[in-house]
C-alpha cells in the first residue's frame, strides 16, 4: 500500500465517520455527538474536562469566578469561537457533567441569557 | 286550647325547626370537611408525583457501573437529590392513611436507593438495584396519578 492509497483510505474513513456522526441522536448522546462534531480525540476531550474541573473546584471553594476567562480558556485551547463554547457547555450539561460550571457560566449572561441556555438557567 | 298550650306548641315547633336547621348545617359542615380532606389528599398525591418525576430524571443520570463513571458527574450529589425528593414524597403521604400502598412502594424504592449507594461506595454495584429503583418509582408515579383520577371521579 503506497502513500496515496493510505490517504485515500483515510479520506474514505473520514467521510464515513462524518456520515455516522449525522446519525447520532445528540439529545441522547450529547458528548459523543460533540466529540464527533469537534473531531476530538481522547486527549482533547480530557483537556476540556480539565478546564471544567478547574472551575468546578473554584466553585466548590466558593472562589469568585471570571467567566470570561473560562470562555477564553476554551477558545484558546481549541481555537474555537463563542458559539462552539456554547455547544460544549450544552453538551456537558445535557450529559449531566459539570452541571454547576455550566450553570454558573450560563447564569453569567443574566439577564440577557442566550436562548440556548434557558434549559440550564431555568432548571 | 289555652294560651299556655299555644305557647308550648309554638315553642316546640320552633325547637323542631331549629333542630332541623342545625342538623342540616352540621351535615353541610361534614360534607365540607370531607371535601377538604379529599382536596388535601389530591394535593399531596400530586405534589408527591411531581417530586417523583424529578427523582426519576435524576435516577436516569446514575451510572450502572463504577468502572466508567464519566468525569464531572457527581453521583453522591445526584443520590442526595433523589433522597430529598423521596423524603418529601414520603412526608406528604400518611403512613396509616388511604394511600399507604403508594407509600410502601416508595419505601421499597428508598431501600433500593440505599442498596445502590452501598454498592457504589464498596465498588460492587448491583445493576438490578438501579433497574428496580426505576421501576418502583415509575409504579409510585403511576399509582399516584391513577389515585388522583379516582378521587376526581374520572376513573
Amino acid at each position: 500500500m503506497n502513500i496515496d492509497d493510505i490517504i485515500e483510505k483515510i479520506n474514505k474513513l473520514e467521510y464515513q465517520v462524518s456520515t455516522l456522526s449525522e446519525c447520532i441522536d445528540s439529545d441522547r448522546y450529547p458528548v459523543q455527538s460533540l466529540i464527533l462534531s469537534m473531531s476530538w480525540n481522547n486527549d482533547q476531550l480530557n483537556k476540556a474536562h480539565d478546564i471544567f474541573q478547574v472551575y468546578d473546584e473554584k466553585l466548590e471553594i466558593k472562589e469568585e469566578i471570571n467567566w470570561t476567562e473560562f470562555e477564553g480558556r476554551l477558545k484558546d485551547e481549541f481555537s474555537i469561537g463563542y458559539q462552539t463554547v456554547k455547544s460544549i457547555v450544552l453538551a456537558f450539561y445535557n450529559n449531566h457533567q459539570w452541571v454547576d460550571v455550566c450553570y454558573g457560566y450560563a447564569m453569567s449572561f443574566e439577564p440577557t441569557t442566550p436562548i440556548e441556555f434557558h434549559s440550564i438557567t431555568r432548571r | 286550647m289555652t294560651s299556655d298550650s299555644i305557647i308550648t306548641l309554638t315553642g316546640t315547633i320552633v325547637t323542631i325547626i331549629a333542630t332541623i336547621i342545625t342538623i342540616y348545617y352540621a351535615q353541610q359542615a361534614k360534607n365540607y370537611k370531607e371535601q377538604i380532606k379529599l382536596d388535601i389528599r389530591k394535593i399531596n398525591l400530586s405534589g408527591s408525583s411531581e417530586r417523583l418525576k424529578r427523582a426519576q430524571d435524576d435516577i436516569r443520570k446514575l451510572p450502572t457501573s463504577t468502572k466508567n463513571i464519566p468525569r464531572g458527574i457527581k453521583v453522591p450529589e445526584i443520590i442526595s437529590n433523589i433522597k430529598s425528593q423521596f423524603d418529601f414524597s414520603l412526608g406528604t403521604i400518611d403512613k396509616d392513611g388511604l394511600d399507604q400502598d403508594i407509600r410502601k412502594v416508595l419505601s421499597k424504592a428508598q431501600k433500593k436507593l440505599n442498596s445502590y449507594e452501598l454498592g457504589l461506595n464498596s465498588h460492587s454495584l448491583n445493576p438490578s438495584d438501579l433497574h428496580d429503583l426505576q421501576s418502583l418509582v415509575q409504579d409510585a408515579i403511576s399509582q399516584s396519578n391513577s389515585r388522583i383520577f379516582v378521587l376526581e371521579g374520572k376513573a
